[in-house]
Formats: C-alpha cells, sequence, structure tokens
C-alpha cells in the first residue's frame, strides 16, 4: 500500500468508526423509540455530506426516513410546526444542518424546548462547524446539556456525495426516486404562514425572497406548478433588486424543474440558460441542463451540455454519467461503459452510475455483471427505487421468481406509495400462483392509485385464479372503465370473455370476444394490429407457467429452453416486454422495432404455441473460434476444431452458428431431437429451417403431436392460418393429455375468432373448456406452461446449453451443462462447458473446479490442452498470474504446437493483470 | 413515563436506556419512590420536606437550586412520593417548559401556567369544580378570548363548560410557548388584571383545597433554565406578586440567581443541591466512601453489575465529579463503545475511552483564557468571580462542592488535559 493509499485508508476507518457511533446511538435510540440530540462536527462540507449520505443509507435500511431541515431566517418558526407536527416522530430521524448566524438563536430555542423533543421522541443530528459548536456550547446550554455525543468527523478530500447531492436535488422529483420528504404541504403551510408576517419594510428582501423561493420549490413539489412559477418569478424579481445574480440563477434552476413538470420543456431549457447567463460561474447549471435534455430526449444538446461542464472540470462525474446515459440511449454501449466507469473512477461513492452500467451490462446480456452493478449502487444510495427495480426485472425474466418478489419488496421499503411497484409484485406474485398475495398487492397498487387500469385489470386476473369468477368479472369491467387505450380494452374484453367462459357464460363470453375484435384496427398485416403498446406490455401480468401441476405433463415433451418460465424467444421477448415496468423506458422503442418485424395478437401468442419451447437437437460438433477476453478481442486465432462427440467450445469462442457445419451435423433418428431443433430455430426466428426440423420429427413419427402443434404455431407466425388450422386439428387429435388438447383447441378458438368465425371459436372454446374445464377461461396462463426437462441424453443437454451460452443466456446454459453432468458423470465436455458457463456468472472458483474435473476426463491432449487454456484464461480474470502462466505453459505442451499469437499475447499480458 | 419500565438492565441494550441523562424518575402509580431513586448523604430535600411539613400560616415559598445535572428535578419528584408531604399536600409537579416559552420568561406566564396546570391536574384526576368556579373562569376566559382570537380553538359551546376551559388552558399554554405574538397580547390581557389572575389561583387552590382536605403544593420545574435577568425580573422585581398565590410552591432557580446579590433577602428561604463529594479539596486521591458508594447505588440500581468491571465502575465514578449527569453520560458513552467492541463487560478501557471523548468535548470549546482560569482553579479549588466563571459553571467545567465550606474544582476529565 502507497503512503497516500494508507493515509486514506486511515482516513476512512476513522470516518467509518464515527459514523458507527452516531449509527449506533440512533439505532438504540430508535430500538428504544426515545429522543437523541447528536452534534455531529467538522468543517468540511464534503465530510458532512459523505456521512449524511452513509446515514441516510442505513436509517434507509431500518425504514426510517431522513427529514433534512436546512435552518434559515424563518427557521424558528418552522421546526416549531414541524416538531408539532410530529406528535411522534416514530420512522424519522431529523438532519439539521447549519446555515449561518441565525442557527443560534435556533438552537437556543430547540434546548429550550426540549421538552418537545423528548415528548414527541425526536432523532435530531445536528450538523456543525467547530466554531458553531463553540457558539452552541455556550449560547445554548439547554441543548448542550442534552446532547447525547459530540462526534467529529475527519475530513476527507471527496467531492462525490456533494455532486450526488446536487444531481440528486434537482432530479430526484422525476420518477426515479423515492420522496425524501412527505410533508411538503406542511411546509407550504408553514413557509406561507411566515412569508405573510414578512412584510418588506419589517425583512430584508433576500430574506423574502429566498422564502419565496423556496415556497416556489415547495409548491412544485406538491404539484401546484402555476403557483409555483408565480412565486418563482416574484423571487427574481427580488433577486434583481438586490443584485444578486447567484440567487438569480437559483431561482431559474428551480423555474427550470417547473416548466419541466409542466411539459414545458422548451421553456425548461431556456429557464437554464438563463440560469447560466445570470451566473456563467454556476457550472452545475450545464449538468442540469443535460438531465434536462436527457429526459427530453435532446441526445445531442445533452452531449454538448455536459462536455461543456467537462470542459471546465475534465474529472466531473455528473457529467461523464450524463455522457454515458446519453450513449447508451443511443446504442454505444462501449461508450456508455467507458463513460460510467470514469464517473465512477472520479467519484467512487456515486450510485448513478453503477446504476447505469448495469443497464449498460443489460444491454450486453451480461445480466450476473449487472445484477452486481445494481447491487452497488444501491450500497450506496440505499434510496434508489430503480436499481431494485432493475435487479427485479432480472429475476423475473431469468424466471428467479422468488428472488424478484424479495426485490420488489426491497424497493417498497424505499417507496412504498409507488402504485406501479406493487402492481409488479403482484404480477411475479402470480406466477408464483401466490393469488391471494397477488390479490394483496393489486388492491395496494389500487388504493395508492384509483385510476390505475392495470391495477384492475390484474386483479381481476388473481380472482380468476381463486375462482372469484364474480369478483374478477366486475373489477374487470371496472379495467374497462377507466382504460381509455383501444389496445388497453382489447386486453380486458379478452379477459373479460375468458371470465365468462370459466363461468359457461358462453354468450357474453363471446359477446366480449367481439368487442375485442371490434376494437382491432384494420393492418397489413393480421397479427401486427393487436401488437400491445408498451404500456400494456409494461403492466400486462407475466402468464403463469405453473398451473397445471408438472407431474401432468407427459414426457417426453418438450423441455424448455431456460426454464420452466421461459417458453420461447418470441414469449421470453414478450414476457419481458410485459414485465418491462414502466419507469424502464430506455429501450422500449428498440424492443419494439426488433419485435415489429414478427408481430402477432397476443391472445394467440400467449397459446398453447408457447408452451412449444424450443429445444436443442443438434448432434454437432462444435465449431469452436477463439474470441478473446476483454483486451485479447483483436487477436483472433483460427477455430479450434473439436472431436465430433466433444460438443465442446473455448470459453473465448462463442459459435455464432451451431448448425453452420452442416456436414458434422450427425442425423437423428430421434424426432424429439427434431423437434426441439425445430425449436431452436424458431427462436432464432429461422423459420423455414424451423419447418424443415418440425418436418422431420413428424417424418420419423407421425403420431408425435408436438411437432404438429410447433408447426401450426410456427405457420401461424407465417400467417398462414388454414395451416396452422388443419395442423392443429391434426395435433388435437394426437395429443394425449387432455390439457394438451384443450390448449390446442383453445388456440384454434383464437384463430377462428381472428377470422371472424365466431361459431367455429365458440366451439373450439367449448371443446377446450370441457376438455379441462379446471382451466376453463384460464389459458393464457396455463397453455404456456411448459414442461420439465426430462430428456435422458447428456447430448441434448450439451447442445441446449452451448445453444443458451450462444445466447450469453449463461445461468441457463450451466443448468444444461450441469445436467449434461449430472447424466454424464464422464463427459469431459459437460464439465468444460458449465465451467465456461460459471466463467461467464462470474463464478471462478466454481469454474476452476469444473475445469480441473474435465481435465481428469479428456483423454485427447488437445482437448486437454483447450481446457488448460481455458483455465489459464479465468486465472487471469482472478489475477493469478502464477497459475494462468503455468495453465498456458501447459496448454502450449500439450497441444505440442508453438507457442501461437494468441498465447505469446496472453503471456506478455500477464505482466499487465486487470481483472474486471 | 409512558410505560418506561424501570428494570435493571442485564444487557447493554437496556443498559444504553437505563442510562439515558435526563430520564425522569417519576414516583410510581402506587405512591412509592422511583426504582431508580437513589438518596444521598445528608440530602438537603429531607431539609425542604421538613420546611414544607412544618407549621404555617401562609402557604410557603421555597426556591430550590443547583449546578446542573445534579439531580434538581429527580429530587422534585422524588418529593411527591414522600408521604408526609402527600398526606399535607395535593401537590402536583411540572416543567415550565411545558407551559411557556423560557427564553422569554414572564412573571405573568409563570402565574398563568400556576392557575391552568392546577385547574387541569385537579380535573385529570377526577376533581370537580364547583359551577360558581367554572363561571367565573369562564367570564375571564371570554375576556381573553375576545381580545384574542387565536384562542378561540378552546372555545367550544357545546361542551361541557369544565372541558372548555380545560381545552382554553391547554391551547392558551400551547401558544405561549409557541407563539410569541399571542404570548404578548396575553401578557397584556393579564397584566391589566394582574389581581383578577391571582384571584383565580387562589379560588382554584381553595377550591381544591376545600375538597381534598390538603394545600395544593406545586412543584416548578427548570424555572432555574431563563437567564439571569429574567429570572431577577421574576423573583426580584415581581418577588411580591410571585409569593401572592394561595397555595405552597418551591420554584427551581438557577445557581447564578441563588448566589446574585439580589437574592439575598430570600436566600433563608432557599436550598441548595450541592454536587456528590467524591474527595475534599485539595485531596483528590483520598476518595469519600460515602460519596462513591451513592454513586455506585446510582449505577447498581440501574444495570447488574456483571456488565460492569469494579475498576471501570470506579473510573467512571471519579471522571463524573460526583455530577449525576456526567455519570449517566460517562457511562453510556462507555456502554457504547464496549457494545461495538463486542464485549461482555464495560471494562476501564472503555470508561476511559468514554473521560477522553469528553475531554475532546472540552478541548473544541474552551479557548486560551478558559484554559487559564480552570488551571487556576485546578490549583487553588476556589471559585474567584471572572466573566467567565458563570459559562464555565454551566458547562460543568467547573464544578463546585460544599462540605464545611464551598470550595470547587475543575472536571475531573480535564486533568489530562492541563
Amino acid at each position: 500500500m502507497t503512503t497516500s493509499e494508507a493515509v486514506q485508508q486511515t482516513h476512512a476507518n476513522a470516518f467509518n468508526e464515527q459514523i458507527e457511533i452516531i449509527r449506533e446511538n440512533l439505532n438504540l435510540a430508535i430500538r428504544w423509540n426515545r429522543s437523541t440530540v447528536l452534534l455531529v462536527v467538522s468543517n468540511s462540507e464534503y465530510a458532512c455530506t459523505d456521512a449524511e449520505s452513509a446515514l441516510g443509507n442505513s436509517l434507509s435500511e431500518q425504514g426510517q426516513k431522513v427529514v433534512r431541515i436546512q435552518l434559515n431566517a424563518l427557521s424558528t418558526t418552522w421546526v416549531t410546526a414541524l416538531l408539532e407536527k410530529f406528535q411522534t416522530a416514530k420512522g424519522h430521524v431529523f438532519f439539521l444542518r447549519r446555515s449561518g448566524s441565525e442557527n443560534l438563536r435556533i438552537f437556543t430555542w430547540l434546548g429550550h424546548h426540549k421538552d418537545i423533543l423528548v415528548r414527541g421522541r425526536v432523532r435530531l443530528v445536528i450538523w456543525l462547524t467547530t466554531a458553531e459548536l463553540v457558539d452552541l456550547a455556550y449560547q445554548a446550554p439547554d441543548l448542550w446539556d442534552f446532547r447525547q455525543h459530540v462526534i467529529e468527523l475527519p475530513e476527507m478530500p471527496s467531492q462525490e456525495y456533494a455532486l450526488q447531492e446536487a444531481i440528486e436535488s434537482a432530479w430526484q422529483e422525476i420518477g426515479e426516486y423515492a420522496d425524501p420528504f412527505e410533508g411538503a404541504e406542511e411546509e407550504i403551510r408553514v413557509h406561507e404562514s411566515a412569508l405573510s408576517n414578512l412584510t418588506e419594510k419589517e425583512e430584508p428582501t433576500s430574506a423574502r425572497a429566498k422564502s419565496l423561493l423556496t415556497l416556489g420549490i415547495l409548491n412544485w413539489r406538491k404539484g401546484n406548478l402555476e403557483k409555483s412559477i408565480e412565486l418563482l418569478e416574484d423571487a427574481i424579481k427580488a433577486a434583481i433588486r438586490t443584485e444578486d445574480n447567484w440567487f438569480e440563477a437559483e431561482c431559474f434552476n428551480a423555474i427550470a424543474l417547473v416548466k419541466f413538470a409542466q411539459g414545458k420543456s422548451d421553456e425548461a431549457v431556456d429557464a437554464y440558460k438563463q440560469a447560466i447567463k445570470a451566473a456563467p460561474d454556476q457550472i452545475f447549471v450545464w449538468n442540469n441542463l443535460g438531465n434536462l435534455c436527457l429526459k427530453i430526449m435532446r441526445n445531442d444538446e445533452a452531449t454538448y451540455a455536459f462536455q461543456k461542464t467537462l470542459q471546465h472540470d475534465p474529472k466531473d462525474p455528473i457529467a461523464w454519467n450524463g455522457l454515458g446515459t446519453v450513449y447508451y440511449r443511443i446504442g454505444y454501449i462501449d461508450d456508455a461503459i467507458s463513460a460510467y466507469r470514469q464517473a465512477i473512477e472520479n467519484a467512487p461513492l456515486l450510485a448513478q452510475p453503477w446504476s447505469g452500467l448495469g443497464d449498460a451490462y443489460v444491454n450486453l446480456g451480461r445480466d450476473a455483471d449487472a445484477i452486481d452493478a445494481y447491487q452497488k449502487a444501491i450500497g450506496l444510495n440505499k434510496g434508489l427505487v430503480a436499481p431494485w427495480l432493475r435487479i427485479a426485472e432480472i429475476y423475473s425474466r431469468q424466471g428467479r421468481n422468488r428472488e424478484a418478489i424479495k426485490t420488489y419488496q426491497h424497493a417498497l421499503v424505499v417507496n412504498p406509495k409507488d402504485h406501479q411497484i406493487w402492481n409488479e409484485l403482484g404480477l411475479v406474485l402470480l406466477k408464483i400462483n401466490s393469488f391471494e398475495e397477488a390479490t394483496r398487492a393489486f388492491l395496494k397498487a389500487i388504493e395508492l392509485d384509483h385510476s390505475f387500469g392495470w391495477a384492475y385489470s390484474n386483479l381481476a386476473l388473481a380472482y380468476s385464479h381463486r375462482s372469484m369468477y364474480l369478483d374478477a368479472v366486475e373489477t374487470c369491467k371496472k379495467s374497462l372503465q377507466i382504460f381509455t387505450d383501444d389496445n388497453d380494452k382489447i386486453v380486458a374484453w379478452d379477459r373479460l370473455a375468458n371470465f365468462y367462459r370459466a363461468m359457461n357464460n358462453y354468450d357474453k363470453a363471446m359477446q366480449a370476444y367481439q368487442s375485442a375484435d371490434r376494437l382491432k384496427k384494420p393492418a397489413a398485416s393480421p397479427f401486427s394490429e393487436v401488437l400491445p403498446p408498451t404500456t400494456l406490455l409494461e403492466s400486462l401480468p407475466t402468464l403463469s407457467t405453473e398451473s397445471l401441476p408438472v407431474e401432468n405433463r407427459e414426457p417426453p415433451q418438450v423441455p424448455p429452453l431456460k426454464d420452466e418460465e421461459d417458453p420461447s424467444t418470441e414469449g421470453a421477448e414478450l414476457n419481458e416486454r410485459i414485465n418491462t415496468p414502466a419507469w424502464i423506458f430506455h429501450h422500449e422503442e428498440q424492443s419494439m422495432e426488433m419485435s415489429s418485424s414478427v408481430s402477432y395478437p397476443k391472445e394467440l401468442l400467449s397459446k398453447v404455441e408457447m408452451r412449444n419451447l424450443p429445444y436443442p437437437q443438434m448432434i454437432t460438433t462444435e465449431k469452436t473460434k477463439e474470441e478473446p477476453m476483454n483486451t485479447q478481442e483483436a487477436l483472433k486465432i483460427p477455430p479450434t476444431y473439436q472431436a465430433v462427440s466433444s460438443l465442446g467450445f473455448s470459453e473465448e469462442s462463442i459459435p455464432k452458428d451451431p448448425f453452420e457445419n452442416t456436414e458434422e451435423i450427425t442425423e437423428s433418428r430421434d424426432p424429439e431431437v427434431w423437434n426441439k431443433k425445430g425449436n431452436i430455430h424458431f427462436q432464432n426466428r429461422e423459420y423455414d429451417q424451423a419447418i424443415s426440423a418440425y418436418n422431420k420429427a413428424i417424418e420419423l413419427n407421425s403420431a408425435f403431436g408436438w411437432p404438429y402443434v410447433n408447426l401450426a404455431y410456427t405457420y401461424l407466425n407465417l400467417g398462414k392460418y388454414p395451416e396452422a388450422t388443419l395442423l392443429y386439428q391434426k395435433s388435437a387429435s394426437l395429443l394425449t393429455k387432455s390439457e394438451e388438447k384443450a390448449a390446442v383447441w383453445n388456440n384454434l378458438g383464437n384463430i377462428y375468432r381472428h377470422l371472424n368465425e365466431y361459431e367455429n371459436a365458440l366451439a373450439a372454446y367449448q371443446t377446450a373448456d370441457e376438455l379441462d374445464p379446471q382451466n376453463a377461461g384460464r389459458r393464457d396462463n396455463v397453455e404456456i406452461t411448459s414442461l420439465r426437462p426430462n430428456s435422458h441424453s447428456a447430448q441434448v443437454w450439451l447442445e441446449l446449453g452451448n445453444l443458451f451460452f450462444k445466447s450469453r443466456s449463461y445461468n441457463e446454459a450451466a443448468k444444461a451443462y450441469t445436467n449434461a453432468v449430472e447424466i454424464d458423470p464422464m463427459s469431459g465436455w459437460a464439465q468444460s462447458n458449465l465451467a465456461m458457463s460459471l466463467v461467464f456468472l462470474g463464478k471462478y472458483q466454481e469454474a476452476v473446479s469444473a475445469y480441473r474435473k474435465s481435465i481428469e476426463l479428456f483423454s485427447s491432449a488437445k482437448d486437454k490442452a483447450v481446457t488448460w487454456n481455458r483455465l489459464g484464461n479465468i486465472y487471469r480474470k482472478m489475477n493469478d498470474e502464477d497459475s494462468a502462466r503455468k495453465a498456458y505453459q501447459t496448454a502450449a505442451v500439450l497441444s505440442n504446437e508453438k507457442p501461437n499469437l494468441l498465447t505469446r499475447t496472453r503471456f506478455s499480458l500477464l505482466g499487465n493483470c486487470y481483472a474486471n | 413515563m409512558n410505560g418506561f419500565e424501570y428494570q435493571k438492565a442485564t444487557d447493554f441494550d437496556r443498559a444504553w436506556l437505563n442510562f439515558e441523562l435526563d430520564l425522569p424518575l417519576k414516583p410510581a402509580a402506587n405512591g412509592n419512590a422511583n426504582p431508580f431513586y437513589i438518596s444521598r448523604p445528608g440530602n438537603p430535600i429531607n431539609e425542604l420536606a421538613d420546611a414544607l411539613l412544618a407549621p404555617f400560616y401562609r402557604p410557603p415559598k421555597f426556591f430550590f437550586s443547583g449546578h446542573r445535572g445534579c439531580g434538581k428535578s429527580t429530587e422534585l419528584q422524588h418529593l411527591l412520593s414522600n408521604s408526609d408531604i402527600q398526606k399535607k399536600y395535593w401537590p402536583i409537579n411540572f416543567s415550565i417548559r411545558e407551559e411557556t416559552d423560557i427564553i422569554d420568561l414572564d412573571f405573568r406566564d409563570v402565574l398563568l401556567a400556576i392557575g391552568s396546570r392546577l385547574f387541569r391536574e385537579y380535573r385529570k384526576k377526577g376533581g370537580e369544580l364547583p359551577e360558581q368556579l367554572l363561571k367565573e373562569l369562564n367570564g375571564w376566559k371570554g375576556k381573553v378570548e375576545k381580545q384574542i382570537s387565536t384562542i378561540l380553538d378552546g372555545r367550544v359551546s357545546d361542551i361541557e363548560l369544565g372541558a372548555s376551559i380545560d381545552a382554553f388552558f391547554a391551547n392558551a399554554g400551547l401558544k405561549m410557548k409557541l407563539e410569541p405574538a399571542t404570548r404578548v397580547e396575553l401578557r397584556q390581557i393579564v397584566e391589566t388584571d394582574i389581581t383578577g389572575l391571582i384571584a383565580i389561583i387562589n379560588h382554584i387552590a381553595a377550591t381544591i383545597y376545600s375538597q381534598e382536605r390538603r394545600i395544593p403544593l406545586v412543584l416548578i420545574d427548570d424555572m432555574d433554565k431563563p437567564d439571569l435577568e429574567k429570572a431577577r425580573a421574576i423573583f426580584h422585581d415581581r418577588r411580591e406578586i410571585m409569593m401572592q398565590p394561595n397555595c405552597a410552591i418551591v420554584y427551581t432557580v438557577s445557581s447564578a440567581l441563588f448566589y446574585s446579590k439580589e437574592f439575598d433577602s430570600i436566600r433563608d428561604q432557599a436550598l441548595f443541591l450541592p454536587n456528590i463529594n467524591l474527595y475534599t479539596a485539595g485531596n483528590e486521591d483520598h476518595h469519600l466512601q460515602e460519596g462513591y458508594r451513592t454513586l455506585e447505588k446510582f449505577v447498581s440500581v440501574r444495570v447488574n453489575s456483571s456488565l460492569i468491571d469494579p475498576s471501570a465502575l470506579n473510573a467512571a465514578i471519579s471522571y463524573s465529579g460526583g455530577v449525576f449527569r456526567e455519570l449517566a453520560r460517562i457511562v453510556r458513552t462507555s456502554i457504547g463503545r464496549a457494545r461495538r467492541r463486542k464485549a461482555v463487560q464495560l471494562e476501564l478501557e472503555d470508561v476511559e475511552w468514554a473521560a477522553s471523548e469528553i475531554r475532546n468535548e472540552y478541548r473544541r470549546i474552551l479557548d486560551k483564557e478558559d484554559l487559564k482560569l480552570i488551571r487556576k482553579v485546578n490549583e487553588n479549588k476556589k471559585l474567584e468571580f471572572n466573566d467567565r466563571l458563570t459559562p464555565l459553571l454551566q458547562l460543568l467545567a467547573i464544578l463546585e462542592y460544599r462540605d464545611q465550606e464551598n470550595w470547587c474544582d475543575i472536571h475531573p476529565v480535564l486533568r489530562k488535559m492541563l
């Protein structure tokens, strides 16, 4: 450790010790519900801000809210009213910050009224300079006596939290952060009362101006935008009278926020320009302008504004963070990552860039890295909601529903009044069949926002799962009253129809279906017209995949691609989009564009086809290519061919196409394999190849029902309804389980509906419901159920793993490889590929262990060499230079080749190890 | 107090709670002494009790003084549990903070508080006041409300008269405490009819006496908190009026007022509660066992002895200088440290750390001149008048003791600083 590092470490330790003392006192006071007053002394604004942030996080974890009070000329009245308001301050910790000579009077006052503090169980942390502490001790002896502890913070030379505060103070109210203080109304009342006592004759104009600014901001927070503008304009006039340019700029800053809230973005931009003109030295205004431009999608201007800041301060973390967001937005993910990393480097304790980095990783499919980044963001700022939600979204997408639920619950601790989060929680609860809890979650969402139509609609779904069809119908009708968008109504009508079907009320069901269908606008493609809009996708529940018990499913059907809850690429994509919370808006449009080429009615998509999840069928040898990690990307070497039977490929080589070397595909005679192969092609939107594969499956076993189903679905996607209809009918005659038959009939009903053949639709639905009365009207949720993988072929699992790996679904890949290992523990490539997927999940130690096992299992020196190379790569990632060198050397010896360029480069890079 | 359970601690968390600095030690509901209360050697409160129990012609007024943290509030509350006092008096105890703004305290505020609390406490305890008195009070209330519209909240026409007056007093107290403008208005009204207010107090007191056959005794805490000027204005300039209420009263007064010239004439009605002597002047190595035992008991009633190493306890007592609040502060701070280091027992090192924390606080707030004076006091153990003396006494940097004569010393934690 260098001297500088040692000094910093000592600083950090001393700082943390002091924070621990404060935290302990507050924790005990909270535990025993007692009042406490802690005096925190520091002459450094940064140290105070750091400490405030650290404490804020800790308190937030305990469900405590920090109420920050900036003392000013009006504060005696304000503090009085505030403390009186808090008859019991339970759940709150007050931070009092200094702001000049007025402190003393307030401290004296507080000391004299300490009975209010005691009675109200007020927990107070007062932030003071040394000089102020002296004044307090002498002039406010009652408060001095009442102090619990005086804690002196070591001064820390960091600015990140001050900057963090700056960014948050400007933008925290715009959707991404929980409101730190809900007493805006009370504050307004108090300030108005105080302002009314401040006649211009009696009080200095500056005090009045400050009060006007405060009131303006409070009204903005409260949503009284017109009133806010009025007050802020008065504040500007007062600022002009006092020739206080700095203050005038602050007022323009505030006006910009209000204008933005009014939807007047241009005027908001103008206000920032005015602020810059009034006080060009206020560099942070450029950042605010940048953030505003980001919000209104004016990316070029945002870039300019952030770059302007960076001209003044090349290390400004807020500007780097903003730039990261711009780059991310326009799809320059690598640049975004680089910018976020700059922000992190310059302000390691700033949470936002970590969150942005998480977004970027998600975009790259690096879920594990994304989760790490989000968790870092949360660790740094417990008040951030977005990272929680994004982690939840990842979990939900990965089918880790329990973890998703816990994560949403964490988000609700931060912001319990967000109806969207309750709704999302309800949706995940639906997924795991916790219908009662889901009901409660949707009811809570409704309680928080009575105009939230999707909460009603989803609540109806929850009721239907509980067989409370009357309630479901009534609630669904409420959602229809609220929805204004036709696409929303379509979904609601569909649901209503399903509920009626479940009640055997087919007349009403068909009426509801017809209502839905009437709303569907004619479009070029019959399937694109009802593609759910973003809002719908955000709010729709992810369809449950667990409604039917697994044991009811007959093997060997189509095992899942990812897991039992992730039906198909399209299904997954839809599900992902369905599950994408409203606040995650960044690549909605992008994903819409992506999906536009394959668009289909939701009611069709969500039916039986989705249960037949694609499975890899290929029996092939992967032709692998070296794909160096990190810095070695450019250093490609010729692909390493592996034994036909090995199926392995280098972790540094993500195969481009598992089917590209057709000559190496072993012709399987197993229809199941071809069916799975078709599913893989389907996932990849390679419909022609999918059709071929399904046909091959049918050719091999014409009594095997699932290829017909899958083929039907493929034709459906291609708009070939007659073919789809015929194939469904055929499959219905071949499938054995009544639930499966029911699902097919349900789908047939959907096609008939789409073709306006309501009589046929009615008959099909009735057949479906008769076949599977338990799930009548609920097939939106049950028919996508996938079966648990049950293949006993390690080879199939290995191929499946490879395909998951190719699609960067490393968790699923690891699961598939694990299955392969379980079935065939002697498969070296199963172990080796498992290790490779573990590497991508960041589980290096486990990967090392698996690689070592695979080396023991391989007989071929070449296979061993490949694995020693992979092992070397992991050691390099782990910064274990010696082991890496040995591994590479072993690989080089075993391959019996002269060290190639990559090997040489690897050795040279070992002197420059860098773990990402 | 709000369900606080006075239980001896068997772990650090509970011990932390039990050493709360201003933990009120009210008597138990059955009138018994508070479990955390400990008496002190030659307790002056007994003298006050004796004085109150002595025969008198008019209900007596006493003044009770002492340095910060010496236990005045505790002793006043303990007086309530004295069975003889209970037999003779109908006692109430309150802090003037609860009734008005002590920064801007005025004799009228105090009188209003006395009347208000007598009325409210009596009703709270189920006492019935005669219709005649209620009408009289209502008339006075109406007069006030006519002039101060902001207190109108208390007037509710369709509720029982007593409750209406109750609400009026409560609301007036709140306004007096928090709203300077209302306070000024109210004082102006009282000023024009001070005898009317005294008459009302006396009427309430007489009613209570006639119904309870006990004389109202009002123990007013925190009257020592206003600055010397305000205290003089009340107890010197308005002394006659403050003696008028026809009930026994114990006013707390600051040590500064107690030692002021203006207080000479009433000092015979005053009582001073000293700090606990832990040694004799100039001989700090010679521990007075009586004092140490008292403070040991202060700790042992609150926390199981297994949680504190005896040497740590001894050091904590020494560092407290015989001031109860300081002992509570040192023990509580030490407990925090012991908790953080996950110890099972509070050790000497924890107490030393706490002492050093307190020393650092003084280091931050004392200037060179203060240190000079402190050094001087440390050397000669005498109080010599100096402008800085009062604030240093107030900050407990200098502590006063009494045995044969008054003497003083510096706060023990400061010795290592000199």
